[in-house]
């Protein structure tokens, strides 16, 4: 499988991040990188640290909730939800990568396979 | 991840918290969120069967390069912690980020100290020759700019063709010009005509703290319209009335100063002895010339005064002594060429049997004033000369320099690029942008031209007296208070800055972070060519500029060493008397320089004794054209003519060929013929066929007289021996100027005592002013020593700005290769094969750069 280009991954980080927490209704910072991980084949190879500031932005901007709580194992994690807003805004990415996609698709020929 | 090692995992926790925390992720609800996810992961780890250190490290590792992290996070807060306080944090915030920049500039300059300073001082000696050359050209372009009217005055010049054959272009002309062309011509407004009293003018004042003497060689004789046209402002004094009465003077503020110290100078009388003698009473004092004017003088006496001298009340005096400039004005929008034509036409009118008879035809033009100062193809009278070709060329000169210093820098920059390339490598990884790069690089280029900058015009100004010394110019800061000045400086500066530093900062951007970082410089080979091209063109330029240098000095020495055909070794030159009693006609005056040589002669060391009216080196009475007696006026050829005694020719050593000298006594007639001795070169020029056939046959300069060949001597160089020999004609002049004596070497300041109390005895009221002959003789050089001088020392900076580049990559070339030079030591290599291997590569440069 191809690598991913570094602007891609960070593009498609937010509509996946919102997307996994759509599915997962709470999920936590570790779960939520082992999801893409799994999801994606080990395609998308996020460094993992870089997940959290973008959590941050996304509570920053309304879009998902959190709250802190207690693991099985006892230690303290941060567990966060999509908010109403981030549906919408989810659902608004999702337009959008759809419509890119389809016109890719209609101009690419079909002839043409990718490397 | 760089944690102390400790047992205890939760140590190493601490540890981790501890250092993210100092990077500035200070937060501790993130840093919580973050060790939760890394104790995750440990654990995940720690089922797979890894040791606990080992899973704690690998942990950190994926979890990210710790830069971007801490960038992220920053990026983050800020733009959360901005939304909050608004615009004046941003502001704020971006002067920290810049403030940052520049810290990260100096340190890492000052990191590379020897590299720095190398290109800090070649750029600064670069710029400093460009500042002072700068204002070299901007001063020699600001001649005459002070006069409100410029743009209107011009000087009338005359283009000459004798013959058919180009006579070159002057500004000689005869009083009558002036008048005639404001009549004729309508398109001139006024006209003024200037007149120096060629040679030094004796003037004294007799005060009542005693008499104060002085040669003055700032007299110049000028009409009324002068003032109104030229902006000499008065001090003192009336400037509608100045100089319209006859036997009144104005005098400058220095020359008031000296004359009458703090009292009051108008009213008070001076007497002048010159082209014209008598007392003068002072109606004015006008401010100093500015160095900047064309036009030097101290002193302005009226023109008409100068018209009732003698020698100006002659028949033909009017067109025919040529000794006059005149300056016109013309009206606001004026037809140049027609005024021109008007001119010629009128004057070739006023000339025509004149310019008939000797076959020539003159063009008149009009030359603006602005032009008068570096125009050196017009000669004039009374003009402080500069020439356009010499400025350009020194401008020229100071570009390359500049450029050699830029190259030098671009080459250094890059050179280091090796060794900055880890640093960019790590930078790239870690998620800088190019353009955050270039500007990073672009930043310390900045900052090393702006140092220089600073250090230039410090150095500029220290050297400015030295300038003004050698260049014979007079630059003064105040060329720094004009901002036009700068705004061109700033600009080619600016320029200058931005292209250096963007190449450098171009190839360091540029670099593949996985190339560098695996150690391989291959992406970089390429750029080697280029440097090495580089330093030979900046060697090449230098050299030529060393080369040049030298030419011009041996020219300078080969001119200097010349036969000239004189003897001018310890000859001492005495400027004769000019002061004498009430009435002293000529033969008086023979009689007294004769009491005076006797006198002398009876000083021991004095040897020889010759009177003339100019020295060797000092030009000459004439400048005229002579014919053979029997040809016609056309057939004249440029000729000088000087006046001397029967020793003049023993004291110089001339030697005679044909024919016999004057001897002591000869009769000086003051009608017909008179005997004259002159050289090989005017027997030639008038057309006789030999020295012996010359011999008792007559040569004109006009209708009257006729001079009569006694002798011939063999050819000297009377003037510089750049020039050729001139035609040359002595007549007999026993009351001559100048007094040579030759003397011997013993004891010579007691020998000039007796001299000068000789002198004063028999002359009083005249000061006693002397020279050597051959200092004098010397003199004439002086404009090319100090080219050659000039030329030299620009050279050699920029020889020393090569050089520093050069021992700036050679250093760095050392320690880039000090892995390859340790190995062959261990080889066995010995310390002077290593330097001859490394310097083989720069001495193949600059053999290119010789070739």
């Amino acid at each position: 499988m191809p690598e991913v280009s570094r602007s891609l991954v960070a593009a498609s980080s937010r509509p996946l991040i919102l997307a996994i927490l759509s599915e997962l209704q709470e999920s936590y910072g570790y779960e939520i990188i082992q999801e893409v991980k799994r999801l994606s084949g080990g395609v998308l190879e996020w460094q993992d640290g870089m997940l959290y500031p973008v959590l941050h932005r996304l509570e920053e901007e309304g879009l998902i909730a959190s709250r802190w709580g207690v693991a099985e194992n006892g230690r303290k994690r941060k567990y966060y939800r999509l908010n109403p807003s981030g549906l919408e805004a989810l659902k608004a990415e999702m337009a959008q990568w759809v419509q890119v996609h389809q016109t890719l698709m209609s101009v690419w020929n079909p002839n043409l396979r990718p490397t | 991840m760089e944690s102390q090692p400790a047992s205890d995992v939760n140590g190493l926790f601490a540890a981790w918290r501890g250092h993210m925390a100092e990077r500035g992720v200070a937060d501790e609800a993130t840093l919580d969120e973050l060790e939760s996810h890394l104790r995750d992961e440990v654990d995940r780890l720690l089922e797979k069967g890894l040791p606990e250190r080992q899973a704690f490290f690998e942990a950190c590792i994926r979890l990210g390069h710790e830069d971007a992290l801490v960038t992220e996070y920053r990026k983050a807060n800020w733009t959360g912690e901005m939304r909050q306080r608004g615009l004046a944090y941003e502001l704020n915030w971006r002067l920290g980020m810049f403030r940052n920049y520049i810290k990260t500039a100096i340190r890492s300059l000052l990191r590379q100290k020897g590299y720095s300073f190398i290109n800090v001082a070649g750029l600064t000696l670069g710029m400093a020759c460009c500042l002072l050359l700068f204002q070299y050209v901007a001063y020699e372009y600001s001649f005459d700019q002070f006069n409100t009217i410029r743009d209107r005055i011009y000087r009338a010049v005359f283009h000459s063709t004798h013959n058919g054959e180009d006579q070159g272009t002057g500004a000689n002309v005869g009083f009558s010009f002036g008048p005639t062309m404001a009549q004729e011509v309508p398109g001139i407004v006024k006209f003024a005509r200037v007149h120096p009293n060629y040679g030094d003018a004796v003037v004294s004042y007799k005060g009542p703290a005693g008499d104060r003497t002085f040669k003055e060689e700032g007299v110049f004789y000028v009409d009324s319209t002068f003032l109104s046209m030229f902006t000499y402002p008065l001090v003192k004094g009336d400037r509608p009335q100045a100089l319209r009465q006859p036997e009144t003077m104005l005098v400058s503020a220095s020359m008031a100063r000296k004359y009458f110290g703090n009292t009051d100078p108008i009213g008070k009388m001076l007497d002048v002895t010159g082209w014209v003698r008598g007392p003068y009473t002072v109606t004015g004092v006008f401010r100093d010339v500015p160095p900047t004017s064309s036009m030097q003088f101290d002193f302005l006496l009226p023109m008409q005064d100068l018209l009732k001298t003698g020698m100006y009340m002659q028949e033909g005096a009017d067109w025919g002594w040529t000794n006059f400039t005149t300056y016109v004005e013309t009206g606001p929008s004026a037809d140049l060429s027609d005024i021109e034509r008007k001119i010629t036409e009128s004057y070739t009118r006023h000339r025509a049997d004149n310019l008939a008879a000797s076959n020539t035809k003159i063009d008149a033009h009009l030359q603006p004033l602005l032009d008068v100062h570096l125009n050196a193809d017009f000669g004039g009278p009374g003009i402080v000369q500069g020439s356009r070709k010499t400025v350009y060329f020194f401008m020229v000169i100071g570009l390359i320099t500049l450029l050699i210093a830029l190259v030098n820098y671009v080459n250094l920059a890059t050179a280091r690029a090796l060794d900055r390339a880890k640093e960019v490598g790590v930078r790239k990884v870690v998620g800088a942008h190019r353009q955050q790069l270039m500007g990073q690089f672009l930043l310390e280029s900045a900052l090393m031209n702006l140092t220089a900058l600073v250090l230039a015009i410090v150095l500029a100004l220290l050297l400015l007296p030295v300038v003004n010394q050698v260049a014979d110019v007079k630059l003064t800061g105040s060329l720094w208070l004009d901002a036009r000045f700068w705004a061109v400086f700033l600009g080619v500066f600016g320029l200058g800055a931005l292209l250096s530093g963007l190449y450098p900062a171009f190839i360091l951007s540029s670099f593949k972070p996985v190339t560098v970082l695996k150690g391989k410089a291959g992406a970089f080979t390429s750029r080697v060519t280029l440097r090495k091209v580089l330093v030979v063109v900046q060697f090449a330029a230098s050299i030529t500029l060393l080369a040049g240098t030298f030419i011009v000095y041996e020219q300078l020495q080969y001119v200097r060493g010349m036969d000239i055909g004189l003897d001018l070794n310890q000859v001492l030159v005495v400027e004769a008397p000019r002061v004498g009693p009430e009435g002293q006609d000529r033969d008086d005056r023979t009689i007294a320089m004769s009491t005076l040589k006797e006198e002398l002669r009876k000083i021991p060391a004095v040897r020889e004794i010759g009177l003339s009216s100019t020295t060797p080196g000092k030009g000459f009475n004439w400048y005229t054209e002579m014919y053979k007696a029997t040809d016609d006026p056309s057939r004249g050829q440029p000729a000088r003519a000087t006046g001397i005694d029967a020793h003049f020719a023993d004291v110089y050593g001339l030697e005679m060929v044909a024919g016999q000298p004057f001897h002591e006594g000869m009769p000086v007639p003051d009608s017909g013929d008179v005997r004259v001795l002159v050289n090989e070169t005017m027997v030639k020029a008038v057309g006789f066929p030999s020295n012996e056939e010359a011999i008792g046959q007559g040569i004109k300069a006009g209708p009257q007289p006729t001079f009569i060949v006694q002798g011939v001597f063999k050819d000297f160089n009377w003037s510089s021996a750049h020039e050729q020999t001139e035609a040359v004609m002595f007549f007999y002049q026993p009351y001559g100027g100048n007094i040579s004596m030759k003397v011997s070497t013993k004891d010579l300041p007691g020998t000039l005592a007796s001299v000068q109390k000789t002198y004063e005895a028999l002359f009083p009221g005249n000061p006693f002013n002397y020279y050597f002959a051959d200092a004098a003789y010397d003199a004439q050089y002086k404009a090319d020593e100090r080219f050659a001088t000039l030329f030299g020392a620009f050279a050699g900076i920029a020889i020393l700005i090569a050089c520093l580049g050069l021992f700036g990559l050679a250093a760095f070339t050392a320690e880039s290769r000090t892995k390859e030079i340790g190995v062959r030591k261990v080889l066995g290599a010995t310390v002077p094969s290593i330097v001859g291997l490394l310097s083989k590569d720069f001495v193949k440069l600059v053999v290119i750069a010789l070739v």
